[in-house]
């Protein structure tokens, strides 16, 4: 068994030698000639702003949080689609709870705001002081 | 398929009713005001009952079953550890209802739902016997674990600790991610059963094995604190709000022994209960590197725990030194060593819970949880500080007390098969350990307390929760049969 991985290690090898035997090629081909406009960041052409290791905001998270929870729903209902026919009603009523505890995950996320860009923290805060 | 289906629902109707606890908590976060604190208690604390006495229920009609597919496995073994699972969410939802920490954070309702998805998945790891369903219901147990620890709104520590986990756990993961493939790549299968007959089918080249065995292993040890993956129980333990300390230390742990005795025995012992016979049919000698890991942890454990002023950074190094006296259980195969660390878990959930309930509601007095400021609490609160002797003579192993029974268990399992310098290595770290325990009774009894101290106040039913964590451990060190037969019937394992 360990003697198929031979296979990998030569390819690996060979790789690694590769890249290495072209990068150096090219280090020695190449003009050196560092100016401003060539250490910029490529931006499709446009002018960059700013650096691009910025801090993102942290709600794009919680709105790619839900997409994936409604990814993940999408998922589910392809294979249960195929096999909807042969297992009747009882397939029915399954995903309907599936997309009936969705639906608590997605009606909670709306009230609580989470799907709201522009949110009033002062009115988040008042509540919070209120919670005994 | 609609028997079948019927049947497997019948056998996770407590998971089903920790699930319905969840939603019900997520609804009224959504229908009522922020402030119902009591109200969501009240239904998680109904929602508990209801799983674990539904878990007493299945453990009394029946002894094995497999559900949907085989995925996983309800049998005793599965469902004693259902019951810790529920009976620690219930213990830790009492705790949180008196925590200075949990008071002004983000809703009652959510930590509710969050504790629910923890009972859920602890039940599940235990009972799963398919390595997808192990990684998924592990998953689940982690994600609920991380946002525990960080549920203390603005405390610094507390975010600190939960990102520390999140890392730590997501390498950990990782490392049993890539073990389990390798698993299955050599087995063509994730069911353990099929793995454990691959095992003794074909001869697989004994490194491919050894790395699968300890990357899995890394996974799982990273749940229970194994030495090498110990780093960030301290941090975590001491940031994370005192009752979802506990939980980490007592529920966290017993999930990954689950975990870990579930694995091992299904997928590299073969068994036959009735004739006691156990074989290891992995080509690996996977059972000394627990044994020698099992003498790491304790001795670090123990060492480190020494020099701690924190006292629940202290707990948090004495919990790692009780994983390694549990690891000696799993450095042997037989069924008396699955039944002793059943009884160890069972012993130190009552113990452990109890030392921590004593630190928290001392810190909501005092504001600290510094062992210098336990100085003189036996002459301001004397019933507290005698309650709190207990639990630490207890876990240290003095005799009068549950922890010694458990200890002995486990010791004389391993003296059984012959590991008798494992035995010494946990009897000189039993000495050790006296050392650290004995300092905070110190304190507390032979210390004048500062000026103009204020005596701990104990409500009625902060004080009954002591009591009914403090029974057993008095009770089951001079009584223990029935502990014992409980955990010899739940080593029972498919």
């Amino acid at each position: 068994m360990l003697i198929n991985f031979s296979n990998v290690f030569v390819f690996l090898t060979l790789g690694t030698v590769f890249v290495a035997v072209t990068l150096l090629l090219g280090r020695l081909v190449r003009p050196a000639d560092p100016n401003l406009i060539k250490m910029s960041n490529y931006e499709c052409g446009e002018e960059p702003i700013g650096h691009s290791w910025i801090t993102f905001n942290v709600r794009f998270y919680v709105i790619a949080l839900i997409f994936v929870i409604f990814d993940v729903e999408v998922v589910f209902l392809f294979p249960w689609a195929v096999v909807f026919r042969s297992m009747g009603w009882i397939a029915f009523w399954d995903v309907l709870i599936f997309m009936g505890v969705l639906l608590v995950g997605f009606a909670y996320v709306w009230k609580m705001g989470d799907l709201d860009w522009i949110k009033d923290l002062g009115n988040l805060q008042e509540e919070g002081e209120g919670d005994e | 398929m609609q028997t079948g289906l019927t049947r497997s629902l019948v056998l996770i109707a407590p998971e089903l009713i920790a699930a319905l606890t969840a939603l019900i908590a997520l609804m009224g976060a959504m229908l009522t005001k922020r402030s119902g604190a009591k109200e969501a208690f009240s239904i998680g604390i109904i929602g508990m009952l209801g799983a674990a006495a539904a878990t007493v229920i299945l453990y009394e009609r029946l002894t094995l079953n497999t559900a949907f597919h085989a995925l996983v496995t309800i049998d005793p073994f599965s469902l004693f550890f259902s019951l810790i699972a529920y009976v620690s969410v219930l213990y830790v939802l009492l705790m949180a209802m008196d925590s200075r920490e949990l008071k002004d954070t983000q809703g009652s309702w959510e930590l509710v739902a969050i504790l629910s998805g923890f009972g859920i998945g602890m039940s599940l790891m235990a009972s799963s016997t398919n390595l997808l369903m192990i990684y998924l219901s592990m998953e689940l147990l982690s994600v609920m674990s991380y946002l525990l620890v960080s549920y203390t709104r603005g405390a610094r520590r507390s975010k600190e600790a939960g990102l520390k986990y999140i890392i730590y756990g997501s390498i950990a993961s990782g490392f049993m991610l890539y073990g389990m493939s390798l698993l299955y790549g050599m087995a063509h299968s994730l069911s353990l059963g099929d793995i454990l007959i691959a095992f003794i089918n074909h001869g697989y080249p004994r490194i491919t094995v050894y790395v699968a065995t300890l990357f899995v292993l890394t996974g799982f040890g990273f749940k229970i604190v194994m030495v090498p993956m110990h780093m960030w129980a301290p941090d975590v333990y001491e940031g994370a709000p005192t009752p979802v300390t506990a939980l980490l230390a007592v529920a966290s742990k017993a999930a990954g022994f689950a975990v870990i005795m579930r694995f091992f025995y299904t997928a590299y012992i073969s068994s036959v209960s009735v004739t006691h016979y156990y074989a290891n049919v992995s080509p690996i000698r996977w059972l000394l590197i627990v044994a020698v890991v099992a003498a790491f942890t304790m001795t670090i454990g123990n060492i480190v725990a020494i020099p701690q002023n924190n006292i629940k950074r202290m707990l948090a190094y004495s919990s790692i030194a009780h994983a390694g006296y549990m690891l000696i259980g799993l450095s042997i195969v037989s069924r008396a060593a699955v039944s002793a660390v059943l009884l160890y878990l069972a012993v130190y959930f009552f113990m452990n819970m109890g030392a921590f309930f004593i630190v928290m509601i001392v810190d909501n007095s005092i504001h600290s949880e510094d062992i210098d400021h336990y100085s003189g609490l036996a002459q301001v609160s004397p019933g507290l500080s005698a309650a709190m002797t207990v639990f630490l003579f207890s876990l240290t192993g003095l005799p009068p007390f549950a922890g010694f029974i458990g200890k002995v268990v486990v010791f004389l399992a391993a003296i059984d098969k012959g590991l008798y310098w494992l035995v010494i290595v946990a009897v000189v770290n039993t000495v050790v350990s006296l050392y650290y325990y004995a300092r905070v009774i110190k304190k507390m009894y032979l210390e004048t307390p500062p000026e103009g101290v204020q005596p701990v106040r104990v409500g009625l039913v902060p004080a009954l929760i002591i009591i009914s964590l403090l029974v057993p451990t008095i009770l089951f060190g001079v009584w223990w049969t029935p502990l014992q037969s409980f955990a010899h019937f739940s080593s029972f394992m498919y």
